[in-house]
């Protein structure tokens, strides 16, 4: 097809913006090919080129280039990935290197990396969103390591102004870090004074900083982040955080704990926070009587569930059944049931569950009732929450249709 | 609502033509313009717009009318072009740098996204030599500068390979 004979007096391909969204659909290799073009066209295709350095590929990985490179491109990288030796390290020192907004760091802890790591997040302070940071694989027995590695990192003497401000939302730290922040000032006040937008919070390990002993009942972390309402525990000490659960947040929404945490007291930690708690997820695989009975408590006592999570746990459907629970309005399970193992009735019990929702179900639930197969009673028994809308039973997510009902 | 209401376009010639409201407003430009100041009964006039360029931009348009990911269609990168989006593109390269210059203008992000894999096409692949050529771009690098930028980008010495 020819429509017009002469090229219209602009080219499209003379306009940078123009140029800028090819890139997007261009692989690396071919947008070097780009830049070789001409000055122009250079200055448009090397964004995408720069984006991002993964040290852990040959292609990108430029240990070898020139500071000359840097000087022109420098300010162009934008996420630094799989940083794993001081050479990656070095390779960064460079004043241009100044723009990066994520970066993924898995390094030794000692003063080398520490230096070279924390003047390159001082030069992209005001640009950093993502930070992951893993040192030597922690153990109890480095546990004082791990502090130091939290002084890399989490240094806040007041001539870093590295957090100020910080709007940071999600947070992964040990509870000792929170404290061994500096090396030199035991008094230094708690990290979390930094991040008043926190709102979920991974920790890790819950010992105490090695410098000080911090009195868990007398701690508040609302104080210095009202919107803090996510904790995900590590496998750990179950009297300090039923301790925290009790006293140190407030207002808590969701809760990722490990099974083997699961007693009384976490229980009841967990129940104190009934009125605001939505989301409740059991990791890990510790079955014992015991823990299924603090879980019914859980299930029964916080009535705002939306959310529950006990994929590790192989139930009893007996056990279930004779629950009475009072978050009726579940929207998402993630359960397993004994006896109902396989894909095939996985599917077959949901599949039929779907259809009971769309058509009523009132009279296939009376002429499923003289078959009581295991997946029938799931079927059965999950027909009760209306508002469930996803549910995992060992296999994959299905989403139901909504409850006529 | 006005969806079954029609608009007059004013091409750069000023052919004149009629198009439905929904067709109209899968250009953004029109469809803003058309929100802001109602329908005004009058011509709109697209002076940067040529009659044939325009009766492709509606071919397009047209055919997508009742696509409900339009918004969308083309954001995966990595995606293939459809059948009929190919077809259409198969027009020569004045062609197709007025359509990209009346998507953008017209504001009509698929389309625009449509015509620059397009061009991102033409040059996959291709050596920087290859690429002038293609879209007839002066060089304007002296031969150690675009060595060095070759090398500067991890690609090695053209003199090596």
């Amino acid at each position: 097809m020819h429509i017009s004979s002469n090229t219209p007096s602009t080219i499209p391909l003379d306009l940078p913006e123009i140029r800028t969204r090819i890139a997007s659909y261009l692989s690396r290799k071919d947008c070097i090919s780009c830049m070789c073009v001409s000055r122009n066209w250079l200055q448009d295709f090397a964004p995408p080129v720069w984006h991002t350095i993964d040290f852990s590929k040959n292609m990108t990985a430029f240990a070898a280039v020139a500071p000359t490179a840097l000087d022109k491109y420098g300010h162009l990288i934008a996420e630094v990935l799989n940083v794993k030796t001081s050479e990656n390290l070095q390779t960064l020192q460079h004043s241009r290197v100044d723009s990066i907004r994520s970066m993924n760091v898995c390094i030794p802890s000692n003063w080398l990396y520490r230096e070279l790591l924390s003047d390159l997040m001082l030069r992209c302070s005001g640009f950093i969103k993502v930070l992951s940071i893993r040192s030597d694989p922690p153990n109890p027995n480095t546990l004082d390591k791990l502090a130091l590695f939290g002084v890399m990192i989490i240094c806040h003497k007041p001539t870093l102004t590295l957090y100020t401000g910080s709007r940071l939302r999600c947070l992964s730290a040990s509870f000792g870090q929170l404290w061994c922040n500096d090396n030199e000032d035991s008094s230094a006040p708690c990290l979390l004074l930094h991040f008043p937008l926190l709102e979920k919070w991974h920790m890790a390990w819950l010992a105490q900083p090695s410098y000080q002993k911090i009195d868990l009942n007398r701690l508040d972390f609302s104080t210095w982040c009202p919107k803090l309402n996510s904790i995900s525990f590590g496998s750990d000490n179950t009297e300090a955080m039923s301790t925290l659960l009790l006293n140190a947040f407030n207002n808590l929404k969701s809760c990722k704990i490990s099974a083997k945490n699961l007693t009384m007291s976490t229980a009841f930690g967990l129940i104190s926070q009934q009125e605001t708690l939505t989301s409740v997820t059991i990791t890990d695989k510790l079955q014992d009587d015991v823990s299924m009975q603090w879980l019914y408590q859980i299930v029964k006592l916080c009535r705002g569930l939306l959310f529950l999570s006990f994929e590790s746990l192989v139930c009893d459907l007996e056990t279930i059944e004779s629950w009475r629970w009072g978050c009726k309005d579940l929207r998402e399970l993630r359960v397993r049931f004994k006896g109902l193992d396989n894909a095939w009735d996985i599917d077959g019990c949901l599949k039929r569950l779907c259809d009971w929702r769309r058509f009523g179900g009132g009279a296939s639930l009376i002429r499923f009732k003289d078959k009581e197969t295991v997946a029938t009673r799931v079927c059965h028994y999950l027909f009760q929450f209306n508002q469930l809308r996803t549910v995992w039973l060992g296999t994959k997510d299905y989403y139901l249709p909504p409850s006529l009902i | 609502m006005s969806a079954h209401s029609q608009i007059l376009l004013t091409s750069s010639e000023g052919t004149e033509f009629i198009i439905d409201r929904d067709i109209a407003d899968k250009s953004m430009l029109l469809k803003c313009m058309l929100e802001d100041i109602g329908e005004i009964g009058q011509a709109v006039p697209l002076p940067n717009v040529s009659g044939p360029i325009l009766t492709k931009v509606i071919e397009y348009c047209t055919h997508h009318r009742d696509d409900p990911n339009f918004l969308s269609a083309n954001d995966d990168v990595a995606a293939e072009i459809d059948e009929w989006d190919l077809e259409y593109c198969k027009v020569d390269q004045g062609t197709l740098y007025e359509l990209i210059l009346a998507a953008n203008y017209l504001d009509i992000k698929p389309l625009m996204d449509l015509t620059c894999k397009t061009v991102a096409n033409m040059i996959k692949a291709k050596s920087p030599e290859e690429i002038r050529k293609t879209f007839n771009i002066t060089n304007d690098f002296t031969p150690e500068e675009e060595d060095q930028v070759r090398r500067e980008n991890g690609k090695g010495s053209r003199r090596l390979s």
